[in-house]
């Protein structure tokens, strides 16, 4: 399988101070992955690093090509939203900040409105668009953050603790429109959060714990690996949790993750 | 120690807030919960004394604020507030400069100083080691503490924390709410937490205050509050999973499980109740 990210050997410092201590991972190409770790543990040094923003010892391949040597701009390749990205908003309105990573790409202008409708559509936007950003709310502005990462339709989405800003609701739908372009387009995205109940809209799993790798590996493994998870300091997500504890008691056989299911399941 | 308000309104371009009246009283934790643009932020920024008030009243005990109140005022209220805002800028170039400016008009002496800072930074879980760090430089969490050091540093009545907990890993999180519970239980004071988070804020919450449009909509003890589940997680505000399910069983069963602090628990009434039902067949 192809790999969107691949990451040998990784060391970064911070002056004489070195965060990141030589680690390995890869995320297939199409996959949705989650990097859980503690605060000041490397996670956004790493995410600064897989988009050439800092520069560190050993190798990162995006999409079988060395960061350093790409073929295509990288931010076709590669687009981050972090949780503070909304602050960095400058246009006079939405529909400018999204046209505005369009700008570089020598598009035509229709294929500019193209680009633009698709994803307004996509992420319901529509009323947002004559809008100033300092009327949005921070959960708005959050939806803007990610919809402009995405306007270029690059290949991976870094979401750096991207959802902080969003209610349940928000995140779910967002969340949603994600897994449709991870299905159809083959987005890869690679998830930074502290929100361990994330790790279920995944497939794949990385624990970042001072600057080492201490876990990686398929949601389906991650979650028996509670041992781990609590060393660390991570609770298995509640409905892991659930599914764990049920099966030991043998009230239901498999591990089911979704609440519906699970109630009928319980109660046949 | 008591905050009380009298039919405070307060609007701007971006947020109003409409008649609210409300007690705060030491010994007690707050959380104030609601939709992104609901005020909160405004309201926390307003009982810190960083708006100015429209309308209404505002007392701190005997310290009146309204719509008359000079600029000597709201420095008076901002003594005996703390307030961690969900995005403090940093100015000075090392964490020390950072926490003795907040105190340089006591003008104490560089031993007192030096201590003090030391204390704060002990009491938020920061190492010695920061003091000479940058502040611009450290992750989102350790910028969070150190928010929470500058706070606490003057040793506030009142301690108001806007989104504490991002950038906080489950870890720190945990460590804020041994720190919270000791701020009431020792020092006596009024906390209060501005934050989406029930998951976070439930075990350390006393009461809890629902915002929307700008207004209070309910303000009742935590586990009255939480029995308006529905109602919250149509506000867009994630409940805790125990209670969702909870509500799935009750809505699809007709089986009343209710909230539960360990899932233990919870396991031993899903096991008396499934079996009750296959007994049932």
């Amino acid at each position: 399988m192809k790999q969107a990210i691949k990451v040998t050997k990784l060391r970064f410092s911070y002056g004489q101070n070195e965060v990141i201590h030589g680690i390995n991972f890869q995320v297939a190409k199409g996959k949705i992955a989650t990097l859980i770790g503690n605060t000041g543990g490397g996670k956004t040094s790493l995410v600064k690093l897989l988009i050439g923003l800092e520069e560190g010892q050993g190798q990162i391949e995006l999409l079988g090509e060395n960061l350093e040597a790409l073929s295509t701009p990288l931010e076709q390749i590669i687009r981050v939203v972090f949780a503070s990205s909304y602050q960095t908003f400058r246009a006079k309105n939405v529909k400018n900040i999204l046209m505005h990573p369009l700008k570089n790409m020598n598009l035509k202008e229709e294929e500019i409105n193209i680009y633009l409708g698709d994803i307004v559509a996509l992420f319901k936007i529509e009323h947002l668009l004559s809008k100033n950003p300092k009327e949005l709310t921070k959960e708005e502005a959050s939806i803007i953050a990610i919809a402009t990462a995405l306007v270029t339709k690059p290949q991976i989405l870094i979401l750096d603790d991207a959802f902080i800003h969003m209610g349940a609701i928000a995140k779910k739908r967002i969340f949603r429109i994600l897994k449709q372009l991870n299905r159809k387009n083959h987005l890869t995205i690679f998830n930074v959060t502290h929100d361990v109940n994330d790790i279920l809209y995944g497939d794949y799993v990385i624990l970042l714990y001072q600057g080492k790798v201490v876990l990686k590996g398929d949601v389906a493994d991650v979650i028996k690996s509670e041992k781990i998870l609590k060393k660390y300091h991570y609770e298995l997500p509640f409905m892991a949790e659930l599914s764990d504890k049920l099966r030991y008691y043998n009230v239901i056989e498999e591990t089911i993750l979704d609440m519906n299911r699970m109630v009928s399941t319980i109660w046949k | 120690m008591e905050i009380r308000l009298e039919n405070v309104c307060y609007l701007d371009k971006t947020s109003s807030l409409q008649d609210i009246s409300e007690n705060f009283i030491e010994n007690n934790v707050y959380g104030i919960i609601g939709p992104s643009g609901s005020g909160k932020s405004t309201f926390g920024k307003l009982l810190a004394g960083e708006l100015i008030l429209h309308e209404g009243h505002i007392y701190y005990d005997n310290l009146l604020i309204d719509s008359d109140s000079n600029r000597d005022k709201y420095v008076e209220v901002q003594k005996k507030v703390g307030y961690v805002s969900e995005e403090q800028e940093f100015i000075m170039p090392t964490v020390y400069e950072e926490l003795a400016q907040k105190i340089k008009k006591q003008h104490y002496r560089e031993s007192e100083l030096e201590k003090r800072i030391f204390d704060a930074l002990k009491m938020v879980g920061l190492s010695r080691t920061f003091i000479s760090r940058n502040p611009r430089t450290l992750s989102t969490g350790e910028q969070r503490k150190l928010s929470l050091a500058i706070a606490l540093i003057c040793n506030p009545k009142v301690v108001i924390l806007d989104e504490p907990i991002f950038g906080m890993d489950p870890f720190e999180q945990k460590k804020l709410i041994r720190l919270v519970r000791m701020l009431k239980m020792r020092y006596h004071k009024i906390v209060i937490i501005i934050s989406n988070d029930l998951d976070f804020m439930l075990p350390v919450v006393d009461q809890i205050l629902v915002m929307e449009d700008g207004k209070v909509k309910m303000n009742q003890a935590k586990y009255q509050a939480l029995k308006a589940t529905r109602k919250l997680k149509n506000m867009g505000i994630q409940v805790p999973r125990m209670i969702e399910f909870s509500d799935i069983v009750l809505k699809k069963k007709k089986i009343k499980i209710g909230y539960r602090d360990h899932m233990n628990d919870l396991i031993k009434d899903i096991y008396r109740y499934a079996e009750w039902g296959c007994h049932n067949k």
